[in-house]
């Protein structure tokens, strides 16, 4: 060992300095990484929902193939935007840049990019606002922070708009409550003006549309699947249950994220309400399932408002042909955004279903009175409240649970109390994560708002790591060996985070664990949970 | 923008404004710094928040999207928190306050620290961000109304109440106000923390420099005046006095400090709405603070809301029937003979 | 103990600082003041585990002790490195730098050590340790291949499709008057 040891330092550090630039972000252009971004939308999704310009693209090409008038489309789409929403102008004027969100970001705080600062995000829309509507961006330019579009720019866009998962944590802590949400939507249905959406987006919408449901099902399919679910819950209880689907004159539909249909361990959560709704048959409950309606969740809000619209708009349809009195919808988060802040304004009034009343406690859900469509857990809590479920609650001893508040229930809603006292009543092992992890300072999943595809992984694991640290705590302090959620999406992406980051911590949806806990009328010893594993005291049979 | 560039340019123009506002001191030109510039100023300011509030106004809400940061009106015994996550206007109202008046948001960002017995929220140097921001926006709003003094006559009794509280300390002659000096701090520990920070400095445009420069120079302006370089106060009231009461008349004699002081005020009037310094207005507008939570009980309308194509239940069971039926699906169409037989 | 694992000892505080430092600093410059700065380990988990695991590394390190026991702190480490912006050279490359560090920090101690076989076998812990980063390195990744297959097969798609339960979106009409969004 002697002098030369410095050198190799330096020779090491030269290799692993990553620094940024000196540079403005405005003049250094987006470097599209592998990993980092989801496989772009192909022409034929498009063209079946009639959204404008699909084609074959492929976002680390240098040409794109936009359409010859690409500046105009998009100049025209802003300047539309800026008149019809008062949030998109409010926004692109008033942020002082002050920095309270630069470091809310689940993805600057596992990525480190700065353009994953929402401030940064925002300004890249900002620049190309400044510099196409304001006096002095057109005078002064970069000076102002103001630069004109160009195909670089676009890319830029296209790249970190779809590396905002829309979670709205940041419009938590923004002075003004600016959201980067809304730019990250309206950026996109901009974006979508030049067919430039991804693949996990562009073809559940188009499935989606024709079918109903993101992966396509077919009616007879959802109702063999569902009954799938009656087969497996007959074997683990001895009770056939008997669900019915676009069953006209029904009392109530049930609408839920079809990711609880197809994809496990959401499959678990639908057998979940599936025990659920025979158990309160006898006592009153009426209530069926459609096909038609057969997805809660709506990517057409990762789209543009008037696909989230249009793809929406078949829940009240449904529920008018059908002659429901009002729509009870499952755990899903996105779906739920747009139930509470959308759905009425949108597709409404329902002013031909009723105020929603919950047939076994009598109790008038008064803050649903307009939209009339109720959330299960709140459905469920009150059913608890009222003493209707007769549980076995030792079923669940061998989970210690926390809860991941998903990203729109919590910040769109306010549904904080609903599924902690569901839980807390059918699991004996509940506990929080840190205060600033949960409630409406939760941390996103990393794969919300259609980012949940196989090709971007890295993203999702970098931007779901404040999460995972957060369970990685819980889990490690009290054994936590079971995460909570009430969202598709978290259903499908937590599984694999916490095999990346905290393995030994499976994922639930909340009613899975009503399901295990709920005791059916004339059901048969159980010996496995409704997944097949062995119960508590059961391992050794 | 290098964050070099964005500071020197930011600094020259404010130098070459303070260079413009010494010609005030110049007798020739006194009607038009003294009277022009001043009136001018004020109506564009004026005019321009004018402006902005309407196009704010006019623009629709097409859907109600507040953050929703406590917990939402639902069962009677779920306790629910009105301002955080507020469904009436009084709560709206109280949120809005809470926004305003303490920078609610702003006062969020705590840190968490890992304790004996687990991790506790800890109150520290993450709000100095909301203490800086706290302390200049309500010294800048003393030492306007302190300068009201110049303006009315006799004094309004607001002013005198002002001045007790700013002046409590009683102490140096004029009597020491604290105001002009926590202004000139907080604005100083904001411009710092610009510079020393990265992740800010690379987010900082020149239009962030610049409103501070002026306005750290205007405090420092009226400081030096007040205490140090004196000012002809009289004629400074009669000028006042005159342009409030529309008469164009510059009394002689006043220091070249307050031409200074009174041209970088005229530029920071004229420049307000046009800049991220709006947001002193823009907040009211927030749809993301200023809605009420309650849209699944009271409908928001969205006055351009249109109707859009829908794949219809018709077309879905025209495309399904068969197997809807072969599934025992109920349909409501049935099944016609020939299709069957094909 | 030889002198030169008390040398080690003695400077631990400066030289596992300095080594976050470095290893902090390969971070984009903008982003790793927060990561430095931020003490809230539930805000900033990626300058936690670094400084955590470079720690823990470290005393094992000082203690002579089996460099197999590092695995769990350079797996915090090199975990996220493995899912962020670095190259596999420069996600391990942070264990080099130890090195260095180490020689600029006891240096003016060390003259009379210049023989003494300990640092042949400080050489020798830490390129062990370097090569159980790699390992380290490459299980993350393998894990993220194997995720990424099971997250396409976990869709079951295919299995839906040819057993023609599921519309093809190829088979599905296209809307023709094209309404714009």
């Amino acid at each position: 060992m002697s002098d030369e040891v410095p050198k190799t330092q330096d020779l090491i550090k030269s290799i692993i300095a990553n620094k940024t630039p000196v540079a403005s972000w405005m003049d250094t252009p987006a470097v599209i990484r592998p990993g980092m971004y989801c496989y772009s939308a192909k022409a034929k999704p498009l063209n079946i929902v009639g959204m404008p310009h699909g084609r074959e693209w492929t976002p680390d090409a240098d040409d794109w193939s936009l359409p010859e008038n690409w500046m105009e489309i998009l100049s025209e789409g802003l300047r539309d935007r800026l008149d019809r929403f008062r949030s998109l102008k409010v926004f692109m004027d008033i942020c002082v840049r002050c920095g309270a969100c630069a470091d809310k970001c689940h993805y600057f705080i596992g990525t480190g990019d700065p353009k994953n600062m929402p401030v940064l995000r925002a300004e890249l829309l900002r620049s190309v606002y400044r510099k196409e509507y304001t006096v002095a961006g057109k005078i002064l330019g970069k000076l102002v922070g103001a630069r004109p579009m160009t195909a670089e720019v676009l890319k830029e866009w296209w790249y970190y708009l779809f590396q905002c998962s829309e979670c709205r944590r940041c419009s938590v802590f923004c002075p003004y409550g600016i959201d980067t949400a809304e730019i990250t939507i309206l950026g996109r249905e901009l974006l979508n003006l030049l067919g430039l959406n991804i693949d996990w987006i562009a073809t559940p919408v188009s499935n989606c549309y024709r079918t109903g449901n993101h992966l396509g099902i077919q009616p007879h399919a959802f109702k063999d699947m569902i009954e799938f679910f009656v087969d497996d819950i007959e074997e683990i209880t001895g009770v056939r249950v008997n669900p019915s689907f676009n069953r006209k004159g029904a009392e109530i539909l049930f609408i839920t994220p079809s990711g609880d249909v197809f994809a496990d361990p959401g499959t678990y959560t639908a057998m979940g309400y599936l025990i659920l709704f025979h158990y309160l048959e006898s006592m009153g409950l009426d209530i069926t399932w459609s096909t038609y309606a057969s997805e809660g969740g709506n990517f057409g809000l990762f789209t543009s408002h008037e696909m989230m619209k249009r793809l929406n708009a078949k829940m009240y349809a449904e529920a008018k042909r059908l002659g429901v009195k009002w729509i009870l919808g499952g755990e899903c988060g996105h779906m739920w955004r747009v139930i509470q802040q959308y759905m009425g304004t949108m597709n409404g009034p329902a002013d031909f279903l009723e105020t929603p009343v919950s047939p076994l406690t009598g109790t008038k859900f008064q803050n649903a009175a307009s939209t009339k469509m109720v959330h299960i857990t709140e459905f469920t809590a009150d059913l608890i409240k009222h003493n209707k479920l007769k549980m076995d609650t030792s079923r669940n001893d061998n989970l210690k649970v926390t809860f991941h508040d998903s990203c729109n229930p919590a910040r769109a809603m306010g549904l904080f109390e609903e599924p902690r006292y569901v839980i807390k009543n059918v699991c004996k092992n509940f506990y929080e994560m840190p205060e600033s992890t949960i409630k409406e300072q939760t941390f996103c999943c990393g794969s919300g708002s259609g980012l949940n595809a196989g090709e971007n992984l890295e993203l999702r694991m970098r931007g779901g790591l404040p999460r995972a640290n957060a369970v990685k705590y819980v889990h490690e302090k009290h054994g936590v060996n079971m995460l909570a959620t009430i969202c598709a999406i978290d259903r499908a992406a937590l599984p694999p985070l916490m095999d990346y980051w905290v393995p030994g911590v499976s994922v639930t949806g909340v009613h899975e664990l009503v399901g295990n806990a709920l005791i059916l009328p004339g059901e048969k010893q159980r010996e496995t949970d409704l997944r097949g594993e062995p119960l508590p005291g059961m391992e050794d049979e | 923008m290098n964050f070099w560039v964005s500071l020197i340019s930011a600094g020259v123009v404010v130098t070459v404004l303070i260079a413009i506002g010494a010609l005030g001191a110049v007798p020739a030109l006194q009607v038009i710094f003294g009277v022009a510039v001043p009136i001018l100023a004020v109506l564009i300011f004026l005019a321009g928040i004018i402006w902005r509030v309407v196009q704010y106004a006019r623009r629709p809400v097409p859907f109600a999207i507040p953050t929703t940061c406590g917990q939402q009106k639902t069962l009677p015994w779920i306790k629910h928190n009105p301002v955080e996550s507020p469904n009436s206007t009084a709560g709206v109202v109280a949120r809005m306050a809470l926004e305003i008046l303490t920078f609610r948001s702003l006062f969020r960002n705590t840190a968490m620290s890992l304790g004996e017995d687990g991790p506790k929220i800890t109150y520290g140097s993450t709000q100095w961000l909301w203490l800086g921001a706290i302390v200049f926006h309500y010294a800048f709003l003393t030492v306007v109304i302190r300068h009201m003094r110049f303006f009315t006559e006799p004094v309004w009794g607001l002013v005198h109440l002002i001045e007790t509280f700013d002046g409590f300390l009683e102490v140096g002659l004029p009597g020491l106000m604290l105001s002009g000096f926590a202004l000139l701090a907080a604005g100083g520990y904001l411009l710092l923390r610009r510079l020393a920070i990265p992740q800010l400095r690379y987010i900082s445009l020149p239009n962030d420099y610049f409103p501070l420069f002026l306005i750290l120079s205007i405090a420092a302006s009226g400081i030096l005046m007040r205490y140090f370089v004196k000012v002809d106060i009289v004629a400074v009231k009669e000028l006042a006095m005159n342009i409030a009461n529309f008469k164009f008349a510059v009394p002689e004699g006043i220091g070249v400090l307050f031409w200074i002081h009174l041209f970088l005020v005229c530029v920071l009037l004229a420049y307000f709405p046009f800049s991220k310094l709006i947001h002193s207005g823009g907040v009211f507008f927030s749809p993301t603070r200023n809605m009420a939570t309650n849209t699944r009980e009271y409908r928001h309308i969205n006055p351009w809301n249109y109707p859009v194509k829908i794949h219809t239940y018709e077309a879905y069971e025209d495309e399904f029937r068969e197997k809807m039926v072969e599934a025992g699906l109920p349909v409501d169409k049935p099944l016609d003979e020939e299709a069957t037989a094909q | 103990m030889s002198a030169l694992w008390g040398l080690l000892k003695k400077n631990r505080d400066s030289i596992v600082a300095i080594w976050r430092e470095a290893t902090l600093d390969t971070y984009p410059t903008d982003a790793s003041n927060f990561l430095k700065k931020s003490k809230d380990p539930f805000h900033n988990p990626v300058g936690k585990r670094i400084t955590q695991g470079l720690a823990e590394a470290f005393d094992i390190l000082a203690d002579q002790g089996e460099t197999a026991r590092v695995t769990p702190f350079l797996d915090d480490v090199i975990r996220m490195r493995a899912v962020q912006d670095f190259s596999p050279s420069q996600a391990i490359g942070f264990i080099f730098l130890l090195k260095g560090i180490i020689w600029e920090q006891i240096k003016k101690d060390a003259e009379k050590l210049a023989d003494s076989p300990d640092w042949r076998e400080l050489d020798a812990k830490i390129d062990g340790m370097a090569l159980l980063g790699m390992d380290i390195y490459n299980t993350c990744k393998e894990k993220i291949y194997s995720m990424r297959v099971h997250e396409v097969k976990n869709q079951c798609y295919n299995a839906l499709k040819k057993s023609n339960l599921i519309v093809a979106i190829e088979d599905m009409p296209d809307d023709q008057d094209g309404s714009l969004q």
